[in-house]
């Protein structure tokens, strides 16, 4: 029933302006240009990534920042994978991190 | 010592020439409200009564609370029961802590009592550490009723 307005797809499209879609597709393509990642399928997640982080939270930080919407879901789009990569990689090396810590303030580690 | 691999390929992934100006938008753009949050923003409460005093005269009783000093302007009005305004007057001033105060309707509005039943409204736009404005209320006594 592609017409079925309950279909949860159609009712996601249409909760965002397009200018807010817009917005989200400029900053999934700059990701997807921007990733490290040889393989395309790795790029397309990583840019979808960020395009469901937008949307996700765009509504509510651009009430929060008292910014356009569509202001909003640009910059978390480009910039959400952008946090979440600094993230991941502080947690891969938690250890080392916590090494250098415990060296800074004196410690011994174990 | 070992090295943070990580976090060093993720830092260098990062510092190009795009991610350095859209972090700079984002400062731009979330940094004042961000700013705002971390200082704690501003804030005020005014309550207004419309009482009268020992003398017999009626007096405008003037309650504000405020977290810190805030800054702004502040609008006094006139209105009727139907809201709309009868009279007005504006001020610029600096508000800390909690006060009240008893002012003459004339020295808080500008204009004497009206004849017909009237209530008194402030309404304040107050600007953060960061010069965003913020506007609060307006703040109403309640109805009062001439004899």
């Amino acid at each position: 029933m592609p017409d079925d307005p309950q279909l949860w797809w159609r009712a996601a499209a249409n909760a965002r302006s397009p200018e807010v879609w817009a917005g989200i597709l400029a900053g999934m393509i700059y990701v997807y240009n921007k990733s490290p990642l040889p393989a395309r399928g790795a790029r397309a997640a990583e840019a979808m990534v960020s395009g469901l982080l937008a949307y996700a939270t765009g509504e509510w930080v651009a009430a929060w920042a008292g910014v356009h919407e569509a202001i909003a879901v640009i910059l978390l789009a480009s910039l959400g994978y952008l946090i979440l990569d600094v993230a991941r990689s502080l947690v891969a090396d938690r250890q080392i991190l916590k090494e250098i810590l415990i060296k800074r303030l004196g410690g011994r580690n174990g | 010592m070992a090295k943070c691999t990580h976090l060093a390929a993720a830092i260098q992934r990062h510092t190009t020439a795009g991610s350095l100006l859209l972090l700079m938008f984002s400062v731009i753009i979330f940094g004042p409200r961000l700013w705002d949050t971390i200082r704690g923003e501003p804030w005020i409460e005014n309550k207004l009564a419309i009482v009268q005093n020992s003398s017999g005269a009626i007096v405008v009783e003037d309650a504000i609370l405020t977290r810190g000093a805030v800054h702004g302007l502040r609008a006094n009005t006139v209105e009727a029961e139907d809201g709309s305004v009868l009279c007005s007057t504006e001020h610029h001033n600096t508000w800390l802590g909690e006060r009240n105060r008893f002012w003459r309707i004339q020295a808080f509005t500008g204009c004497p009592p009206p004849s017909d039943p009237y209530r008194i409204c402030s309404r304040f736009v107050i600007a953060s550490d960061s010069g965003r404005q913020r506007y609060f209320g307006p703040f109403c006594s309640g109805l009062a009723k001439p004899e």
